[in-house]
Formats: structure tokens, C-alpha cells, sequence
């Protein structure tokens, strides 16, 4: 290792120009002369052949011998020889952060605008620049954070489920926190999945064969997580877990305790919100009741297998399953359990819930009018018929000749859900189908907006169109009680025929939406995320969609948004597979974050508003500290401290002021503005080095410098440009909205009006600064708005300042 | 280019300030409104005139002369549409014009 203390830089600096881009348009020996009396440059050459042997001994050998202690590469490397540079050095010692990659065909140097003599002059002053950088680097080695390799998942559903079988099978342990008494959630509850028909408890009993057979898991049933603090790697989940009245470890689920059990109580399913689902009109009406006794199996599913006592329904004094259990599992005094769980990460499934119909009772009589139930209702009374369940709560399957579907049922209405809940019209399709599999004769209608079955669901969509007596009618009815008798009745218009179609039905199912669950809500409280505007949880939708505004939690399934059952596993794996980063026993943070300087610092608290992240805390003095597992190392902490306190590691102010004052603006003539450009590296650098490489005529006036984001850019750094008479300063952040880093752009373009006073106060004219939205692909524009901006500037004059 | 030509059909109804535009054509208000049935035209197959830029033919459908302004079009109509103010609007460009 070389050793740092106060000994003076010793720069190795090689220039690679294979197609002699850059010595065709500049005297490049002369160049090289100058350079290589730079002081504190030792070795100042051009390289022919960097991947070869011979070359990468040479360099090996400068460092160990310490002739160099610190490299800048000028030229464009291919990723190989990078990579083959990098390890060389690495192998002989050198950090990885005192080697610096420059490349002055990427500034325009041989690709731009700009005489012989310009372009020289602005290769010359790159290169001071990257010396200037390079003297003040220093090496730099990652940090690691302990993390625990425990995960919580909150909610049992099939994605919370599909979340802790990828965990569980990865080798983490996992804590299951499901607040009914049983997993399953709502896919516990339908009758059949599209498009194979198949069975729920299928996928169910499959993925919990993983959870059966591991020792990692604990299921934490009726419980609610109360609490998570800390921060990713190192969570503190307090779950409160209300009692389940038996013995896990003693109850064999043999179910003795129901039968003495005396109460009967309809089963409120979870399904539905309204207290009175099943409503009844008149005495006469569907109901579809399920009961239950007052201690069962657990709910949706029986997994946890232990039986649970629904204290509430208990009759006072009773206990006779407690004396009936035959291995005394039953223990009525248990009390709640508070419980903290040290965790790396947690996975948020919390699902849906379906959107209360009752608010549509106005026009499609739900809970007014009889024979009109919900899609899920509808699955329970195909369940139940499948089932051959014979009572006097579910209709007989041979009074079913008639029935109704309406789609967008509370869905892409402005005054109710205004998105599409995207699975329910493959959902009505599915009961279509299973319906007339358990009755032929069955006529059905369905009154839709659009059919969106997407992808391969249009198969689904094909196969029920062939089916005999499915008539799709395309306009939004309304229901009426009907004058007959035991059915329901339903006029719309049919849109295509502009004709009123009226009918009876025997049933009217609602296709109701989704919307978010209240559990997900409650936990948006408990962990203060944010949610969209549809009240689900949001990532960086487009690219990271299982992320949540606090690193280390993440989100799976319907709680982000409505989806199938297919797509709610696949979104539960993603945030599965992006939470075994923190599982791993440690977190390895990259160096280049920022530092306070407490020194300086004066608590004004700005960086702790402005970071996108919310990752400072105050340390126990009360100054400012950011948590490095949340950081995304942006730079607006650094962009914003009016004080200059806070530096990112391996792009610290000092190093910047640096660059900015070996800018010689003498480069081009008095006439030709100079212009600094801070271009955050996600769009706007990106942009520039393609409008080079594609041969658009970049303006020679513009030096770029690449920042994380244009957030990371400092008033005074501006002014210090611009006092040492640059002309002027250009700022090239993401469009709003597709930040990277979230209002990184949004926040230097806040800073203006202060930066506008301290210009003003140095008679320096604040419209030489100038900050623009650049995507991409903006090449052409980029190369537009710079030669406008250079045009504006050669009107307003050079700067006073400028030498 | 296709916003401006689609704009362009609607043009006339920028005279009324409404968003007929809006409309998805679902039915629901023809569904709800009580005389929608009785003349050949129901509202949505007004609004759907105005949609096709037939000022004509919207504001000579027999339905304006039946709807009785009860408001419930516009209260449940899924897209916001006020439909109840633009039947009153073509009821009175009507009496105005023809």
C-alpha cells in the first residue's frame, strides 16, 4: 500500500489516441512537452498498446517503485482495456480511486467546432484541470455495515407467501406477519384462477410446502406490525399478536372442540366490507351465509394449522371446548404478545381490498336490491355449488338461468376508483366459464365497457365469446327491482345499436374494483411511505418498482397495484430478491458518499430537508449525519449546504474548486464565451457525449464537468466560476418527473433566487447562469440550447472578471 | 397530429365550454336517464353527434325536447361530463338558430 502522509502527489499521466483523433487536430507533442512540466507530473506519455504485457509491467513497475502514486488516463479506452488498467494497478497496489479516466475526445477535442489553435489551447486546460483534480484525490475503501439476515414479511397472501418461500429458500429466516388468523389472503377466497381453472388451494398448499418444511419461518397470525425503525440491514419490527386462545404446540387439529362448540356464527368474510353483505329485500333474497362455530380452523386457510377461538362469539362462561380438548390445547387466558424483530429488510404484501359496492347501491342496488351480489361473493357461491353444498343460503344451481355481469363496476369512474382494476374482466370471464361447466343451460349476459384481457387472456376471451348463451352487450345498465318474482331487473342501452335492452336475471354480479388494503394503509402510517395518488404504494415505478422511499423496505403484489395472480408473484419475487441485499450479513456501501465537515457546519438543517432520501439524522451533538445504507450518494446534500460543510467523497468541493480555477479562460479569443457545464450523469452527460460522438457540432466554447445529479451543484461553486470569469454557467438536469434522484433538478432550479442575490451582490449578472431539462437522447437539442446560450452570452458581453 | 384532428372534431362544442370530448361513449347516462328510451335518441347518442361534429343533428334530436333536466346524467356520469348543461345549451341553440 502507498502510503499517504504528507508527501507530495506524484501524477503518471498517459494519453491513448489510437485513431489520432486528437493529434490529427492538435499538436499533441507539444502538448506533452508542456504537460510533462507540470509540476508533481512524473511521467507524461502517450500509450500505443495498453493491454499489452509490456506496457502494463511498466506501469506496475512505476507504481511500486513509487515513481507514481496516482494515474490519469486521457483517451478512450475500450471496457476490456479498463478493466485490464484497473486490475493492473489494483494489483500493484493502488486504490482504485487515485486513478482518474479523462477523455478529450468526449470535451470535443479533434470532434468539434473550433481552430487548430482553440482546440489546443482547450486540450491543454483539460488536462490542468484533471491534474488539478487528480493532486487532491485520496484512496478511499468501501465501508461495511453488519446487516442481520432476517426478513420480515408483512401479509400472507400469495405474495407475501411467494416473498418468504424465495427468502426461506435462499437460506434467510423470515418472519410471516399476517393479521387474520390464517394465510391466504384474498386469493383464499376465489373459487377458480384464470385461465386454467384451476383450484386456489393448489397454488396455495404448493408454495406453502416450502414454508412447511423449513425452520426458518415463524407465522406471526393475528398480528400487525406496530413499528420499524432503524434503517436497512439493521430493522426493529415491534409486531403486536393478539391471542389465539390454543396451544400451538399442543393442538393436533383434530377438531373436537367444534363439535361441543354451541355458537354458530355467519362468517363476516373478509372479502366484503359492509357489515350486512348479504342483504335481504323483503324476505326474499340471495344469501349466501357462511357459518362458523366460535373456535375453528384458522381463516382463509388452515395454515397456521392450530385452531383459533373467536373470543367475541363466545357466550359468557362457556368452556366447553376448552374441557372437550383431548390434549388440553386450548388455553382461554392467553393474552396479547408484543414482540421486536431484528430485521434486514421487510417485504410489504399487503394486498387489496375490494372496493365497497354498497357506494354503487344508487344505480346498481347493491344492499338495496335483492339477487345483486359482488365478483367475490360470486366465487363464494360457485365455491360453495362446486362444493355441492345443498342449504338454504345458496341458491340451487338449477335457478341460475339467467345471469348477469356488469364490468367496471366502481372502475375507471372519476367518482369512485378512477383506474382500471385490471383483472376483472378476465375474472367475470373465468366465472362465466365455470359457471356454465356446473350448468350448461345458464344464459349470460355481460354489460362492459371494454373487455381488456390482455396478452393470452384474449384466449380466454375468445373461448367464452364460442360458448352457446354469452351475450356481450356493450353499455352500463341500470338495475331496478323487478315485478317478477325471485330475479332482478336490468335496462341499459346497447351502444353499438343505440336499442334499450331490458332484461330479468336470476343474478346480477357485480364486477367490483380493488382497491388498496386497509392494512397496507395502516402499514404507510406505521412506516411513513408515502403512496401514490391511488393510495398504493410507489417506487420509482418505471425502473424500480419494488422500492419504497425507505431503503431496505420493500413492496410486493397488490399492494402496489391491481394485478393477477401471476403478476402479484412475480412483483412478491422482486421485492424478495432485491431484499436479500441486505440479508447477507453485511452491506457493503461504496466510499463516495458524503461527509460533514462539523467544523463548518452551522445545523441550518437544509441538507436534512433537501435530501430526496430522507437518510440524515442528527448524531448526538445535533449535527447533521446521513445514514450511508439510505444514501444514494446524489451530491444535493453537498449541492445545497450554504456553508460548504458537506463533501462527497472522491468529488468534494475542494476538488471541484480546484478544477474550476485551473479553467483558463483565456482558451478561445475575448470574443468567445466560456461556459462550465455541470451535467448530472444520468441524462445530461450522457446527451453530451453523444451529441460528440455523433458528429453534431458540440460548441468548443463549453468545458462539461459530470456531477450524480444536477442537485450536487453548489451556489458557490457557481459563483466561484464565474468570479474567476468563466462566462458563463450551464446546468443540465433530468425533465421533471424522471430525476433519478427523485427532485434533484427540481431543487438547484429552488436555489436560483438565492444564487440570483449573490451574484447580484458580486455585480456578476445572474443571467449568466443558466439551467435546462436534457434527456437522454436530447443530443441535438443540447447542442441547440448551448449555441443559443453562447449566442446570449456574446450579447451580454464577457465577463468583467475574465483575465 | 392526431390531438389536433380530434380536437377539431369537437370543434363546434368549444362554443359551450364542455368537455363532450371526455366522453367514452359508456351508456350509463342513457342507462339512468328515465326518458332516454322513449324518442329514437338517448343522450349518449347526442353527445355522440357532438362527437362527430354534426351540430345539426344534435341540436334537432327529438331527446332535447324530452329531457326534463333531472341532473342524474351529469351526477353519475363516470368521465365528469355534464351532460344535463350541454343539453341545456343545445335546447337553446335550438331556439336560437333553427
Amino acid at each position: 500500500m502507498i502510503s499517504m502522509e504528507k508527501i507530495a502527489p506524484k501524477i503518471g499521466l498517459y494519453i491513448y489516441d489510437p485513431a489520432e483523433t486528437i493529434a490529427g487536430s492538435i499538436d499533441l507533442q507539444a502538448v506533452l512537452e508542456k504537460c510533462a512540466k507540470i509540476r508533481q507530473v512524473e511521467i507524461c506519455e502517450t500509450v500505443s498498446e495498453p493491454a499489452s504485457e509490456t506496457f502494463l509491467d511498466s506501469v506496475k513497475d512505476a507504481v511500486t517503485s513509487a515513481q507514481i502514486d496516482r494515474v490519469i488516463w486521457a483517451g478512450r479506452f475500450t471496457s476490456h482495456q479498463r478493466k485490464l488498467l484497473e486490475s493492473s494497478l489494483t494489483e500493484a497496489g493502488l486504490n482504485q480511486y487515485l486513478c482518474e479516466w479523462c477523455d478529450l475526445e468526449l470535451q470535443g477535442i479533434g470532434k468539434s467546432s473550433g481552430s487548430a489553435k482553440e482546440q489546443q489551447n482547450k486540450a491543454m486546460t483539460l488536462i490542468k484541470m484533471a491534474v488539478a483534480r487528480v493532486k487532491l484525490l485520496m484512496p478511499l475503501t468501501p465501508q461495511e455495515i453488519p446487516s442481520s439476515d432476517t426478513a420480515v414479511v408483512v401479509g400472507g397472501g400469495i405474495s407475501g407467501l411467494h416473498a418468504a418461500a424465495s427468502l426461506l429458500e435462499r437460506g434467510k429466516e423470515v418472519h410471516l406477519v399476517e393479521r387474520q388468523s390464517g394465510v391466504g389472503g384474498k386469493v383464499a377466497l376465489l373459487s377458480r384462477f384464470y385461465p386454467l381453472q384451476c383450484d386456489p388451494h393448489c397454488g396455495l398448499e404448493y408454495v406453502l410446502k416450502t414454508l412447511r418444511k423449513s425452520d426458518r419461518l415463524t407465522v406471526h397470525a393475528l398480528s400487525r406490525p406496530l413499528a420499524v425503525e432503524g434503517t436497512a440491514g439493521n430493522f426493529s419490527v415491534t409486531v403486536l399478536s393478539q391471542p389465539r386462545y390454543v396451544d400451538a404446540e399442543r393442538c393436533n387439529g383434530c377438531g373436537h372442540c367444534t363439535e361441543v362448540c354451541p355458537v354458530d356464527q355467519p362468517v363476516i368474510l373478509d372479502a366484503v366490507q359492509d357489515e350486512k353483505p348479504f342483504r335481504q329485500t323483503n324476505g326474499i333474497g340471495v344469501m349466501i351465509k357462511e357459518t362458523r362455530k366460535a373456535v375453528h380452523q384458522a381463516i382463509p386457510y388452515a395454515f397456521p394449522e392450530t385452531y383459533v377461538v373467536d373470543r367475541h362469539a363466545c357466550p359468557p362462561d362457556c368452556r366447553k371446548c376448552e374441557k372437550a380438548c383431548p390434549t388440553q390445547a386450548i388455553d382461554l387466558d392467553q393474552q396479547p404478545v408484543e414482540k421486536a424483530i431484528t430485521a434486514g429488510a421487510v417485504v410489504a404484501a399487503t394486498g387489496w381490498d375490494p372496493y365497497p359496492l354498497s357506494k354503487l347501491s344508487d344505480y346498481l342496488g347493491y344492499g338495496n336490491i335483492a339477487y345483486v351480489i359482488g365478483n367475490l361473493e360470486m366465487e363464494q357461491l360457485l365455491r360453495r355449488i362446486t362444493r355441492g353444498v345443498t342449504d338454504l343460503t345458496t341458491p340451487p344451481v338449477n335457478s341460475l338461468n339467467n345471469v348477469g355481469f356488469v364490468q367496471c363496476a366502481g372502475s375507471r369512474n372519476t367518482q369512485h376508483l378512477s383506474y382500471c382494476s385490471s383483472v376483472c374482466c378476465s375474472a367475470t370471464l373465468k366465472q362465466i366459464q365455470q359457471l356454465k361447466s356446473l350448468r350448461l343451460e345458464a344464459k349470460c349476459v355481460v354489460f362492459y365497457q371494454d373487455i381488456r384481457c390482455n396478452g393470452f387472456e384474449e384466449d380466454l376471451y375468445r373461448q367464452v365469446k364460442e360458448l352457446d348463451g354469452v351475450l356481450f352487450v356493450r353499455g352500463f345498465p341500470k338495475v331496478k327491482t323487478s315485478e317478477a318474482e325471485n330475479c332482478v331487473s336490468v335496462i341499459a342501452e346497447d351502444t353499438f345499436s343505440g336499442r334499450k335492452v331490458e332484461i330479468d336475471l336470476d343474478l346480477l354480479v357485480l364486477a367490483g374494483g380493488m382497491q388498496p388494503s386497509e392494512a397496507g394503509s395502516e402499514f404507510a402510517d406505521v412506516t411513513g411511505l408515502p403512496l401514490n395518488p391511488h393510495g398504493f404504494f410507489t417506487g420509482h415505478y418505471q425502473c424500480y418498482p419494488e422500492e419504497s422511499q425507505r431503503t431496505g423496505i420493500f413492496t410486493g403484489g397488490c399492494a402496489r397495484g391491481p394485478m393477477n395472480v401471476s403478476q402479484s408473484i412475480e412483483s412478491a419475487s422482486r421485492g424478495a430478491i432485491k431484499a436479500l441485499d441486505f440479508l447477507e450479513g453485511s452491506i457493503t456501501i461504496k466510499p463516495t458518499f458524503p461527509v460533514v465537515d462539523k467544523t463548518k457546519c452551522d445545523e441550518c438543517k437544509r441538507c436534512v430537508e433537501e435530501c430526496p432520501y430522507a437518510c440524515y439524522y442528527f448524531d448526538a451533538k445535533g449535527f447533521p449525519e446521513p445514514d450511508l445504507t439510505k444514501c444514494r450518494q446524489c451530491g444535493n446534500c453537498m449541492g445545497v449546504c450554504p456553508v460548504g460543510a458537506i463533501s462527497i467523497n472522491h468529488l468534494t468541493v475542494k476538488q471541484l474548486a480546484a478544477q474550476i480555477e485551473m479553467l483558463e479562460t483565456s482558451f478561445l479569443d475575448e470574443d468567445s464565451p466560456i461556459v462550465l457545464a455541470f451535467l448530472c450523469e444520468n441524462d445530461a452527460y450522457i446527451a453530451a457525449t453523444s451529441a460528440i460522438d455523433s458528429g453534431l457540432n458540440f460548441p468548443i466554447n463549453v468545458i462539461y464537468l459530470q456531477v450524480p445529479c444536477a442537485g450536487a451543484v453548489n451556489n458557490a461553486m457557481v459563483a466561484d466560476a464565474l468570479s474567476l470569469g468563466v462566462d458563463g454557467v450551464f446546468i443540465g438536469g433530468c425533465q421533471d418527473g424522471q430525476c433519478h434522484y427523485i427532485k434533484g433538478n427540481v431543487q438547484v432550479r429552488k436555489r436560483s433566487g438565492d444564487l440570483r442575490d449573490k451574484l447580484t451582490s458580486m455585480m456578476i449578472e445572474p443571467e449568466r447562469v443558466r439551467s435546462e431539462s436534457i434527456e437522454i437522447q436530447d443530443t441535438e437539442r443540447l447542442v441547440q440550447v448551448l449555441n443559443e446560450y453562447i449566442n446570449d452570452l456574446k450579447e451580454l458581453g464577457p465577463n468583467p472578471f475574465k483575465i | 397530429m392526431t390531438v389536433q384532428i380530434e380536437k377539431q372534431m369537437s370543434g363546434n362544442c368549444k362554443d359551450m365550454e364542455h368537455d363532450s370530448y371526455s366522453c367514452v361513449q359508456c351508456g350509463y347516462c342513457s342507462s339512468c336517464c328515465e326518458v332516454s328510451f322513449i324518442s329514437k335518441d338517448s343522450p349518449r347518442k347526442v353527445i355522440r353527434y357532438l362527437q362527430r361534429n354534426d351540430m345539426e343533428g344534435a341540436v334537432m334530436s327529438p331527446f332535447l325536447m324530452l329531457c326534463k333536466q333531472c341532473q342524474t346524467c351529469s351526477l353519475i356520469c363516470p368521465q365528469n361530463v355534464d351532460i344535463a348543461q350541454i343539453m341545456r345549451e343545445l335546447v337553446l341553440n335550438r331556439f336560437l338558430t333553427y
